[in-house]
């Protein structure tokens, strides 16, 4: 019975969807592109985070044609408003999610069990002028580890340490990458930085340890002579 | 047997010449612990002394709730420091919450020192028979050196002018200040314009900071009038429901409405040029995710917010 209405929903929103979107051209596209090989096969969580100031007024987030090719999905988490589509399903690729901007604070969160080599999707976004001079709404997203802590630094002024920023207004949105993030035209590129830099030993640790090991066999060579 | 009585009776009189001893030390310990010096002595230090020179400003009077404490000095803060010397007939439970810091160079210090120096109800010291604030001087260095003046309000007043004057150049300090002085009604007399219709506010959208559990965002100024603006600048901030300015360098009390957040904005040579703009970084917090649509004003120049 819930899965009918969610399908109902889902199936209106299509078609709103399709109505809308012919004529929709000033809509924010942006296809953004994630290179997670230098994190391939680990876990973490890729968050997309949409903040509204007059809730329930039509503005939401499109996710398309999400795609992380041999990457493994655990169940998505949601906050705030609903959640339709592929992606809520878990399926891997989905082809169209949305994000009602029904709450204030409206999130969806995928969980990944393994990160593969990269993940890509589109992001479509309504040009809404925010209401009565109310701040504009907050398109942010940001890649998590296990414990929902960013998984690294990002250039982000305000310490948040989102990947990229889209303030939704009209008549076009205001986009803001961070690096990692870089930007051309509406493609978004960004490529995760390695995990556990410093940690391969420098030149000097290496002369320690062989002649460290030089040593120890000199020693045992001498206490057993056989 | 004899021997043995004078042996006893010597005993005895050292036992009671050591308690004679005991109490008459700990008498003087207290007796030290509470005598200060005169105000003098402090006009006398030079600013090496300075440097460790310990003050704090705590209301006395008459409350319904608490008011935060004042204390300053080039070192860190520490509100320990006066314990010993306090007033057993003076109220000093303001000092067992939070107290207000900030620090203050030995030059500054030294033009409290002097600034106050003209205010001979204060140098006096003692205790006014209307207890409204006092002003309490300790320097650990020079032996506990300590100086006192329970105030009332009036020269209170007169204390908190020379204080603005010696701090004109430190706007933590005036802050603070001012954070006492308003529910003290001893604020600053000058008071700052109302610049909102000469500038525009735009306000970015908010995003979570998940290390803070703050909604983040930023404010820009921008100056749309021909002339230069002069700082400082404040932007005042009134939030609804239970969202609140995180980051706020204080609360309106000298303008109305009262009571509401503020945050400066930070400057360069403390003035915002014609079309020039500033931003200024927004913590809000925000436990219930409810939405943020602040109203904004603007004031600047010097005074109380």
């Amino acid at each position: 019975m819930r899965n009918w209405r969610r399908l109902r929903r889902l199936s209106l929103l299509l078609l709103l969807y399709c109505g809308t979107h012919a004529s929709a051209f000033g809509d924010t596209l942006l296809n953004v592109s994630i290179n997670t090989s230098a994190i391939n096969g680990s876990s973490g969580k890729l968050v997309f985070d949409l903040t509204v100031n007059a809730p329930g007024t039509g503005d939401h987030a499109i996710i398309e044609n999400f795609s992380a090719p041999g990457a493994t999905l655990g169940l998505p988490e949601t906050l705030g408003g609903l959640v339709s589509g592929d992606l809520i399903l878990g399926l891997n690729p989905a082809p169209f999610t949305i994000i009602d901007g029904d709450f204030f604070f409206n999130e969806l969160t995928l969980n990944f069990i393994k990160f593969s080599n990269s993940l890509t999707f589109v992001l479509d976004l309504p040009n809404l002028a925010p209401l009565g001079g109310n701040p504009p709404d907050e398109f942010a997203l940001f890649m998590l580890n296990k414990a929902g802590l960013p998984l690294f630094p990002t250039g982000d002024p305000l310490g948040a340490n989102a990947l990229f920023t889209v303030d939704v207004g009209s008549p076009s949105s205001l986009i803001t990458v961070f690096s990692p993030t870089t930007r051309s035209g509406n493609n978004l590129s960004v490529v995760v930085p390695g995990q556990g830099n410093g940690q391969v030993p420098e030149p000097s640790t290496w002369v320690l340890l062989t002649s460290g090991l030089i040593l120890l066999i000199l020693y045992r060579s001498n206490i057993n002579p056989q | 047997m004899s021997g043995t009585k004078k042996g006893g009776g010597q005993m005895l009189r050292k036992i009671v010449l050591l308690i004679v001893i005991g109490v008459l030390s700990g008498v003087s310990a207290e007796a030290m612990a509470q005598s200060c010096s005169p105000y003098s002595d402090f006009l006398a230090m030079n600013l090496t002394d300075l440097s460790t020179l310990q003050v704090k400003l705590t209301y006395v009077g008459i409350q319904d709730k608490g008011i935060p404490s004042v204390g300053f000095s080039s070192q860190v803060f520490d509100p320990t420091l006066f314990i010993p010397f306090r007033n057993p007939t003076v109220d000093y439970s303001n000092d067992n919450a939070k107290i207000n810091t900030f620090l203050a160079s030995a030059q500054e210090l030294q033009a409290v020192i002097s600034n106050v120096g003209t205010l001979p109800n204060v140098t006096a010291g003692g205790v006014a028979t209307a207890q409204f604030l006092s002003f309490a001087m300790v320097n650990p260095v020079l032996g506990n050196k300590c100086f006192e003046a329970v105030l009332n309000d009036v020269d209170t007043a007169a204390l908190f002018a020379q204080l603005r004057l010696a701090f004109s150049n430190n706007p933590t300090a005036l802050r603070r200040l001012n954070d006492l002085g308003c529910p003290l009604t001893v604020l600053d007399p000058l008071r700052p314009s109302d610049v909102t219709a000469q500038i525009t506010t735009s306000l970015s959208g908010f995003r979570i900071n998940r290390a803070t559990g703050h909604f983040v965002g930023v404010a820009t100024l921008t100056n749309k009038s021909t002339s230069p603006i002069g700082g400082p600048i404040s932007l005042v901030i009134n939030l609804t429901g239970n969202v609140r300015l995180f980051n706020v360098t204080g609360t309106t009390c000298g303008v109305l409405p009262a009571g509401l957040s503020f945050i400066d904005v930070p400057l360069v040579g403390n003035s915002l040029p014609a079309g020039g703009s500033a931003q200024v970084t927004l913590e809000i917090l925000n436990p219930d995710a409810q939405v943020i649509t602040p109203t904004t004003k603007v004031l600047a120049g010097p005074g109380a917010r």
